[in-house]
């Protein structure tokens, strides 16, 4: 008889440890599971997004100094070329972060010629269904 | 006493191979590249072995990781992107591999070396260049005129987009060998603050065992990324200007 029923005390620890956890997730920040959710995604961009720009400036100054080695133009084009870089390396990051901080579409002047459905999985994906279903 | 962390990354010749002026030795960096190869060979081949309708564990693993591949470019590249599939799974096992085994104490990482990731997304990038031409002739260049934009803004800007279309290989390369060598590095920081703390080295040893953990999930995590970005170009070769 004795067995048929659960001894309280062990139903008493699973309710505190449950507490417990509870306000140790709550603690840590981390009692919505869609706000861990947000947070690990944003991490993932940060970093997609930060190799972006130091990509495009890099990039920049390579060619604006070989040009001006070409050209004997130092230190214009290095200038100029850094500034381009930059900007391209803005566009590229603008691309990759845009919809999942904002959850809408690129605005038509960042979209390019369609390199703005780069770093959007999700765009690809859709148009690439899209593109089945035309065929079909 | 404690070595360099940086030691960790220096290409030593195993055999040295001179052709002409060019140095042609078969480094350390090169015995992994093969190690990899041999594993990522071995299980493929030994996992598909026998076929089994009701596949054991190292049949998933290749089943699973073909899947994977296969759904990432279907996806993102659409039918037309099968084709490219070898090559596809090809690069990604082989980084995964390649870092996942960069992991294993005492051995090289040879994903940690720009040249490496860099070349790789040389491929990538002229190969999509190439596919995008072949696919679509001139008409590929529409990818570098913005839609809508102000006539007399579309010099600036298509220099702009034509800048961020090469600044693609170098983004990619950079981030995975970023990673893997920033994380690399740090692990042997930390490893050896073990050493000179003495007793009070057991709190390193904790923060090592964790980072040992979330370079796992690195080595993967970059590994795909580089894979999709690539699959993402790819989708670029096929439907500019759409």
């Amino acid at each position: 008889m004795k067995n048929d029923q659960r001894p309280e005390p062990l139903d008493e620890l699973d309710e505190r440890l449950r507490d417990a956890r509870q306000s140790q997730n709550r603690r840590a920040g981390l009692d919505k599971p869609e706000e861990r959710l947000a947070r690990r995604q944003a991490f993932r961009l940060a970093g997609r997004a930060g190799v972006e720009i130091v990509a495009g400036f890099g990039f920049g100054a390579a060619v604006g100094w070989l040009l001006d080695e070409w050209l004997g133009t130092w230190p214009w084009l290095l200038l100029l070329f850094i500034l381009l870089g930059t900007a391209a390396g803005m566009m590229n990051t603008l691309r990759v972060v845009w919809k999942p901080i904002t959850g809408e579409d690129l605005p038509h002047w960042a979209r390019g010629g369609h390199l703005s459905k780069l770093g959007d999985p999700d765009a690809a994906r859709e148009k690439a269904k899209e593109a089945d279903e035309g065929k079909k | 006493m404690a070595s360099s962390p940086l030691e960790q990354f220096v290409v030593n010749p195993i055999v040295e191979i001179q052709a002409g002026s060019a140095d042609l030795s078969f480094t350390n960096s090169s015995l992994f590249m093969a190690i990899t190869v041999g594993v990522v060979t071995l299980l493929m081949l030994l996992g598909m072995r026998h076929r089994a309708l009701i596949p054991g564990r190292l049949q998933s693993v290749a089943e699973l990781s073909y899947g994977f591949i296969s759904d990432m470019i279907r996806d993102n590249v659409g039918p037309r992107g099968r084709v490219y599939f070898p090559f596809v799974f090809t690069m990604f096992m082989f980084l995964l591999f390649g870092n996942l085994l960069g992991m294993i104490p005492y051995s090289f990482t040879f994903t940690s070396h720009i040249v490496v990731t860099f070349i790789l997304a040389l491929v990538v990038f002229i190969g999509v260049t190439v596919i995008g031409f072949a696919a679509n002739g001139p008409k590929f260049l529409k990818l570098f005129i913005p839609e809508g934009a102000p006539v007399f803004l579309l010099p600036l800007l298509i220099v702009i987009e034509v800048i961020s279309y090469f600044v693609r290989p170098i983004s990619l390369s950079l981030r995975l060998f970023a990673n893997m060598m920033a994380g690399h590095t740090m692990l042997k920081v930390f490893g050896g603050f073990v050493l000179v703390l003495g007793a009070a080295g057991v709190l390193p040893i904790l923060i090592t065992v964790a980072l040992t953990g979330l370079e796992v999930v690195v080595a993967i995590l970059q590994a795909y990324v580089f894979t999709i970005l690539s699959c993402l170009y790819l989708n670029d070769a096929f439907h500019p200007g759409h």
